[in-house]
């Protein structure tokens, strides 16, 4: 049997081409985010315990609190306490830095590096200690007005050792002389972040640390351990100062950038999964197709003494050499894909030392067990279907259509679609008592269980609209088209079956159509209704990092200006939750902030006190006149009360300060956003050239209107958008070619079909024609479901949503648009068939067997 | 033979296949002709290239050398574009199964050519012969629905239609019973008879080669004997000569 099987497998080496190439998709997808993340860890893991070599301990103060968000600056240590550290037994040495994120302005005074992560501003230990940088060129800075750069981003934006580079970092750009190049253990920059370093006083007057640091680093005596260090430290630091040794530190920043690292590898791997469950229901097509046309043989090997299992067997067997071969195949592909990925990597500003690509042992029996077992599970219908095969039919034509009612298929279909809405109903609606199971993996199971349902019952309807769709063809092309639509109405489980591929491409894409333009369509609202002011000034770059509060002050003397507010952001946490406050000036905001008060007033709040959204007071249960408890990096514990209750979208998070209780308990004081109200009777382009006079002299803020706030904020979804679009595009790309070889199948069996046709007269052109418009009809077919389906989804979700305000916005000519390019994809689909059928020697397809 | 004209025929017709040790001549320079408003059977043993005789002149087969024609036209002398709408034009053809489409019912096969060429068929005409078939009532079947004699009854149908200038028929009754089968040559004889239509069928059943006007016999690729007016019996005996 195993013979038989190889040989059988050869015969339709053709047939299984295009199901290969799609389990080689999904598994090189799996692979290469595998790899690639794989070898970006191992790169981190060397590069953080490369630099802790020679630091055994570091003193920093303690987090308290750590948000999603990022963190809130506590205070700083004192310079006292580095002394009382240096006098400890078995200190061999300390040393204080600080550092914080600095901007650097490229050749053309601009910002540099908008889109990538932050620049890293620190200063550098100037002990003979191998340290964490290390200098590649040119002499540590010593001196103020001096810095090091990064080899990476010193050429990229042109700097040479002797060059004068301006950096923006608490206040207007400064300019310091670059005197050396220095790099981060093997690589020349921080995993993609790049660095300024200065000497320590030049770095203590920057970030305005006085006479402070923000970490100290210990080296121990040779002989003592950093964990007794830790513990006689302990014992005489302050309690806002925790020791820890440098290796926990080493891991505890290597292990937030795999995190990044991790988020990355699940997304391609999400699409990966998209990719093999479209793979899934090719290959059954395929397998169903080839058993069918194989009708005759396996019946021989059944009049022949072969059981029921035994051709199952085969059958299965054939899909798992087919699993083995596109998984392998796969694992090739993935590799090159893990390349194209680390140079992709380089090209965005990251380093990777000559790091060979990692391909671990769990990357390769992932990649082949995924592989093969998609294979298995989606031919084992298919096999099972073989077994059924009457011995008989190996000797007379038996008519193989089992008309199983379509009964059947509701039945089957229609729980399993049921089933699938309600886990998605649940996912997105209902709020999980307990852990573990994420909503979003809730939805993404039901979505894929009600396509599974779907394309269970499509059959039933697949005539009817089959029919539609290609009811005009028989008049505009005449018998090509007649018969085009015929052929698309003649088996409908086929039909059905070959276009599911394409309808779970399509849904994709049209739910995130309709999410984008949904997203789109509430932020335009939002700001048309929330946005008062005239002009905004806001930061350029990184996480929308705060500017220089002199700005505001300097603005405030403008005559165009008839009035501003400012804002200022941190993070804090309120009685255990994280929480996002905002400051503002209780005199101006009301004016240009969209805000309605509920509840309270906000003359109060210049008194410490808070101002909660209504949905956070709701949560924590309090009214106007309750306290709350604040918890701040800087001050720690604060009973604050509740000076009012307010709503509305004006203003990002949930808790509202005064300008004055902020300065009081965070230590970063960076404006995030200034509001501007022109004088009556000052145009919008005066008003402008008149706050330019001021921020020309800070090129790390934007002016903004109206219109260029939401034509920035819609080129950031666009962004986002485009990128899902090409990694969903993959997924649609193995719809068609499972198209391609459904009609490549079914041509085989219609030779005789098209040698009569041939013989009677019709044209290779004519052929080709039937063939093109009948995957046509397919494709709209798949394109119509999809789309019905990702409205739905789109819908849901949405709604889900609603609550934090999304509005459901219906992209109807982007979706009208998708159905067309459908069609027009389904032609393409059909070139290499339609060709192949119009090639059909006659006479030798009226003479096939 | 010289007061009818010739609506086909071959002249040192040589047709090759394969190569070297495993080449087959299967015509070896046969000359043939076939009269207009004729019913010819062209008989033979297997390998005697009836069959390739029958491809090569519907132009469904190239020669490897002479020459086949229909009418005026040198088959030869045509690309495959022109081939093709020869066979759709002026050639019918019934084969021994699969003739029709199965998507399409008994109608819309008989006026299958006329639909490739996009045509309206003669209505009179059609009625005509769907009335001398006496298959009116099964007109809106497929053939899935139709019996094996049915179906060959509409496809002889559709071969005269098109009202072509010759039909070709391979072993048209070869799958049939014997009165679905008496029934279909009738009607064939009919159609030349009748309605002025020219039929070459292949066959290899003496029966079925009694309705023609004339038989052809073949052997290794060339003529080798004809009667007319031929009746069951008598072939049965110039067989037993040939072999004998």
């Amino acid at each position: 049997m195993w013979r038989a099987t190889v040989k059988g497998l050869l015969g339709h080496k053709l047939r299984l081409a295009l199901t290969v190439l799609a389990i080689t998709i999904g598994v090189g997808f799996v692979t290469g985010s595998f790899v690639f993340t794989d070898t970006l860890g191992s790169v981190f893991d060397d590069l953080f315990s490369g630099t802790t070599a020679g630091i055994d301990v570091t003193i920093r103060p303690i987090i308290e609190t750590e948000t999603d968000f990022g963190f809130s600056l506590p205070e700083k240590i004192p310079a006292a306490v580095l002394d009382e550290v240096r006098a400890v037994e078995g200190v061999e040495e300390a040393t204080g830095s600080v550092f914080w994120f600095v901007q650097l302005l490229d050749q053309n005074g601009e910002i540099a590096g908008t889109t990538g992560p932050p620049t890293f501003g620190a200063s550098w230990t100037d002990t003979n200690r191998p340290g964490a940088f290390s200098l590649r060129e040119g002499a540590r800075p010593a001196a103020d007005g001096q810095v090091a750069l990064d080899r990476k981003t010193a050429e990229r934006l042109g700097f040479e050792v002797g060059d004068t580079v301006q950096i923006v970092i608490l206040g207007p750009p400064e300019s310091f002389t670059l005197v050396g190049l220095a790099g981060f253990g093997e690589a020349d920059n921080l995993g993609g972040a790049g660095f300024a370093l200065f000497d320590i006083p030049t770095a203590q007057r920057v970030f305005r640390a006085g006479d402070t640091f923000d970490t100290i680093d210990v080296a121990a005596i040779p002989g003592v351990t950093p964990e007794t260090l830790v513990e006689r430290l302990q014992t005489m630091l302050p309690d806002s100062v925790e020791a820890v040794t440098a290796q926990s530190v080493a891991e505890e920043q290597a292990a937030a950038l795999k995190e990044g690292l991790g988020f990355f590898n699940t997304f391609l791997l999400v699409f990966a999964g998209i990719a093999l469950f479209v793979g899934t229901f090719i290959i059954q097509n395929t397998f169903r197709i080839i058993v069918a046309q194989r009708t005759r043989e396996l019946a021989l090997f059944r009049a022949l003494g072969a059981t029921g299992r035994q051709v199952t067997g085969m059958v299965l067997t054939e899909a798992a050499i087919v699993g083995v071969v596109s998984s392998g195949l796969g694992l090739l592909f993935g590799v090159a894909l893990a390349n194209v990925l680390a140079i992709a990597y380089e090209a965005f500003g990251g380093d990777l030392p000559e790091a060979a690509l990692e391909v671990r042992l769990r990357t390769v029996v992932v990649a082949l067990a995924v592989g093969v077992v998609v294979t298995l599970i989606s031919a084992l219908l298919p096999a099972r279907k073989a077994a059924s095969v009457p011995p008989v039919a190996a000797l007379r034509d038996v008519e193989s259509t089992t008309r199983r009612s379509m009964r059947t298929r509701v039945v089957a279909g229609a729980p399993i679609s049921a089933f699938g809405i309600a886990l998605g109903v649940i996912g997105l609606f209902v709020d999980l008592p307990f852990e573990g199971i994420s909503p979003i993996a809730l939805v993404g199971a039901g979505a894929a269980i009600v396509f599974i349902g779907v394309a269970v019952i499509s059959p039933i309807f697949t005539r009817t609209v089959a029919g539609a769709i290609g009811a005009p063809f028989p008049r505009l092309l005449a018998l090509p088209g007649a018969l085009a639509r015929e052929n698309s109405m003649r088996k409908p489980r086929r039909t059905a079956a070959t276009a599911a591929a394409l309808m779970i491409g399509l849904a994709l894409v049209s739910l995130a159509t309709i999410l984008a333009a949904s997203f789109r369509g509430t932020v335009r609202q939002v700001i048309d209704e929330s946005f008062r002011a005239d002009l905004v000034i806001s930061g350029v770059g990184f996480g929308g990092i705060g500017f220089s509060t002199s700005i505001a002050d300097e603005l405030e003397a403008l005559p165009e200006i008839d009035r501003l507010a400012r804002t200022r952001f941190g993070q804090a946490s309120i009685q255990e939750g994280p929480a996002f406050v905002s400051a503002v000036q209780t005199h101006t905001f009301l004016d240009l902030f969209s805000i309605d008060l509920i509840a309270g007033g906000f003359e109060d709040l210049s008194l410490p006190s808070v101002a909660l959204r209504t949905s956070r007071a709701e949560e924590l249960g309090v009214v106007v006149g309750d306290t709350v408890t604040l918890t701040f990096a800087r001050t720690g514990e604060q009973q604050l009360p509740v000076a009012a209750i307010w709503d509305g979208q004006g203003i990002q998070g949930s808790v509202l300060v005064s300008i004055e209780t902020f300065e009081a308990n965070f230590v970063e004081q960076l404006d995030s956003q200034v509001l501007i109200a022109l004088r009556d009777g000052v145009t919008i382009e005066s008003g402008r050239a008149a706050v330019e006079s001021v921020t020309v002299a800070y090129p790390n803020v934007q002016i903004q209107d109206q219109a260029d706030f939401k034509a920035q904020t819609e080129s950031q979804i666009n962004l986002i958008l485009s990128l899902i679009f090409v990694l969903l595009l993959l997924s649609v790309l193995i719809a068609l070619l499972g198209i391609t070889n459904t009609l490549s199948l079914s041509i085989i069996e219609r030779t005789r079909e098209i040698g009569l046709l041939r013989a009677v007269g019709m044209s290779r052109k004519q052929v080709r024609r039937m063939i093109r418009w009948e995957s046509v009809i397919i494709s709209v077919f798949g394109a119509v479901l999809g789309i019905a389906l990702g409205i739905l989804f789109g819908w849901a979700v949405v709604r889900a949503l609603s609550e934090q305000g999304l509005l459901f916005v219906l992209p109807g000519g982007q979706l009208i648009g998708a159905l067309f390019a459908a069609g027009v994809a389904g032609i393409v689909a059909a070139v290499l068939p339609a060709w192949r059928a119009s090639r059909l020697n006659v006479l030798d397809a009226i003479a096939y067997e | 033979m010289t007061r009818k004209e010739v609506a086909a025929g071959a002249a040192g017709a040589v047709k090759i296949y394969g190569e070297g040790e495993a080449q087959v001549n299967a015509l070896n320079g046969i000359d043939v002709e076939f009269a207009s408003q004729e019913f010819t059977a062209i008989m033979g043993p297997s390998g005697s290239g009836k069959s390739t005789l029958l491809h090569c002149l519907a132009g469904l087969d190239s020669l490897t050398g002479g020459r086949v024609y229909i009418g005026d036209t040198d088959l030869g002398s045509l690309e495959d574009d022109e081939l093709t709408r020869l066979r759709r034009d002026q050639v019918g053809f019934v084969f021994q199964a699969y003739n029709l489409v199965p998507t399409l019912n008994a109608m819309e096969n008989i006026t299958l050519p006329m639909a490739i060429a996009g045509r309206k068929a003669d209505q009179a005409w059609v009625d005509r012969i769907i009335d001398t078939i006496g298959i009116r009532d099964r007109l809106h079947h497929r053939p899935s629905e139709l019996s094996g004699g049915e179906q060959q009854r509409v496809a002889a149908a559709r071969a005269l239609a098109s009202r072509p200038d010759i039909i070709f028929a391979d072993e048209p009754s070869g799958n049939l019973d014997s009165s679905s089968g008496a029934e279909l040559l009738g009607f064939m004889k009919e159609a030349v008879d009748q309605l002025g239509q020219t039929i070459v069928m292949v066959t290899h059943d003496p029966a079925a080669a009694g309705y023609a006007d004339r038989v052809v016999f073949l052997a290794d690729g060339v003529v080798v004997g004809e009667m007319l007016d031929p009746t069951r019996e008598r072939i049965l005996d110039h067989i037993k000569v040939l072999e004998g």
